[in-house]
């Protein structure tokens, strides 16, 4: 987008955020009317983690943490949960990737594979201790939480979604956290 | 991390503990905010339209391209079947009935419930939940709490309300709990689903108790969410326990709910005003 004046980038690099809960609203659409369609194997994809855990390594804190409360909460919308157990997971995921960053920057993409193929096994572990907390009836212990299948798909899967939203933020001029750190600006 | 960031960190951290505490807080019992209402309501209308872009693009892959005729008809015998079973079990229920009856106990006329048609629009984003969202809501007399069932047997409960759009937990999600009766011997106990899987566990089963597999599962009516003797499901699977005092019991569902379309909403009976005054 570098052939648009000055004055559209800074108003496309502002909408950016729009852009993304655009994209995880649509895809929270397409997943819950469209995927009961689709073959079973997609169903464990889980579209949210890889917004979450970008915006835990490429976003300010302010802006990471306002976008993943958003995002995890049209999800929480979209599922018969209760109200708070994807919320504190996501949450929880975000500060994860966000504690990971500043030790590992994920900027390559096997860097990003790995960061991605982790941080699924992470949600799996994370979400039955959150759902037990929410309902003590939960199986926090079962081996079923722990799909080497849904890990899989979700870390591939995940890279990919990955690699499409740094896209997105070149697209938009967003500039990326790391170097708005270097100038010393920002948290 | 130098500390002023790690400061800032750990204090934008707490406050969002803190804002997620009076979130959740504020949204236990499924009550659901304006601003909820007007995000489900925008959603549930896209998913209505996806819903059925999906539906229209797995009719013409299943009636078109797959197996033309076949699928049809096995259909339409995979529905009259379903229809058969639970006349067959209304029946059973019926006889059960007539027999306790017999033997003295004090009859009541059940009361005639009123039904509302739905269709689902969208299923659980998550795998480890399961539950539905369907185009009716407060606007057409849904409520929180009513049961949901449809001619091939119960499906669950309204879990949250919006003007045109309702969340339904069905009974294979584990925070859902439905009193249930085994037909043949009239054991009780509360089903409830499993993380993940596709199939119900029964609780509070004695080791005692008589649950044999291939066993029919009703609904108690108990509370009036549900008609007294819906088909629920059949026991698939008994275990007797580690500790050798409670059955491992596993039920599997008479409703498919992952080609669930059309559901009808429980409207329970108004209830009736105390006439009779206590001296």
């Amino acid at each position: 987008m570098s052939f648009l004046p000055p004055s559209s980038q800074r108003l496309l690099s502002s909408l950016n955020p729009l852009f993304f809960v655009t994209a995880v609203y649509g895809l929270i659409l397409a997943k819950t009317a469209l995927f009961p369609f689709a073959p079973r194997w997609v169903e464990r994809w889980d579209l949210i983690l890889p917004f979450v855990v970008y915006y835990g390594q490429r976003r300010s804190l302010p802006e990471g943490i306002v976008l993943s409360l958003f995002s995890s909460h049209i999800y929480s919308l979209c599922s018969a949960a209760p109200l708070g157990v994807f919320t504190t997971t996501y949450l929880v995921i975000f500060s994860v990737a966000r504690m990971i960053s500043y030790v590992a920057y994920a900027s390559t993409s096997f860097s990003i594979l790995l960061l991605m193929i982790g941080l699924s096994l992470t949600s799996r572990l994370v979400l039955p201790l959150v759902a037990g907390f929410f309902h003590p009836a939960w199986p926090v212990f079962s081996f079923g939480n722990l799909s080497l299948w849904s890990i899989l798909l979700n870390g591939v899967g995940g890279w990919a979604i990955y690699l499409c939203l740094e896209v997105m933020d070149q697209v938009t001029n967003k500039a990326p956290r790391n170097s708005i750190e270097l100038s010393g600006d920002s948290l | 991390m130098p500390t002023q960031k790690k400061y800032g960190f750990l204090a934008l951290l707490t406050l969002c503990v803190c804002v997620l505490a009076l979130y959740i807080y504020r949204h236990r019992q499924g009550e659901t905010g304006r601003i909820d209402r007007v995000l489900i309501s925008f959603a549930g209308s896209f998913q209505k339209t996806f819903f059925l872009i999906g539906k229209g693009g797995r009719t013409v892959s299943d009636h078109y391209l797959m197996l033309v005729g076949t699928q049809k008809k096995n259909e339409f015998l995979e529905k009259d079947n379903a229809f058969l079973r639970t006349q067959l079990a209304a029946l059973q229920e019926v006889e059960a009935e007539n027999l306790r009856l017999r033997k003295g106990l004090e009859f009541q006329a059940d009361v005639a419930q009123t039904l509302i048609a739905a269709h689902v629009v969208a299923h659980d984003i998550s795998t480890d939940y399961h539950g539905v969202r369907i185009d009716r809501g407060s606007e057409q007399g849904v409520a929180q709490g009513m049961g949901v069932i449809s001619p091939s047997g119960l499906v669950g409960k309204i879990l949250r309300v919006t003007p045109h759009f309702s969340d339904v937990v069905t009974v294979l999600d584990p925070t859902s709990n439905v009193d249930i009766v085994v037909q043949r011997s009239r054991v009780r106990g509360i089903l409830s689903g499993k993380a993940g899987e596709l199939s119900c566990t029964l609780k509070y089963i004695d080791r005692l108790d008589d649950v044999r597999n291939d066993d029919t599962v009703v609904a108690s009516g108990f509370g009036n969410v549900f008609p007294k003797g819906l088909l629920v499901g059949y026991v698939s699977h008994v275990t007797p326990d580690r500790n050798g005092v409670i059955k491992t019991v596993t039920v599997k569902t008479a409703v498919d709910l992952y080609r669930l379309e059309e559901v009808f909403i429980v409207v329970p009976p108004p209830e009736q005003p105390k006439t009779a005054k206590q001296s």
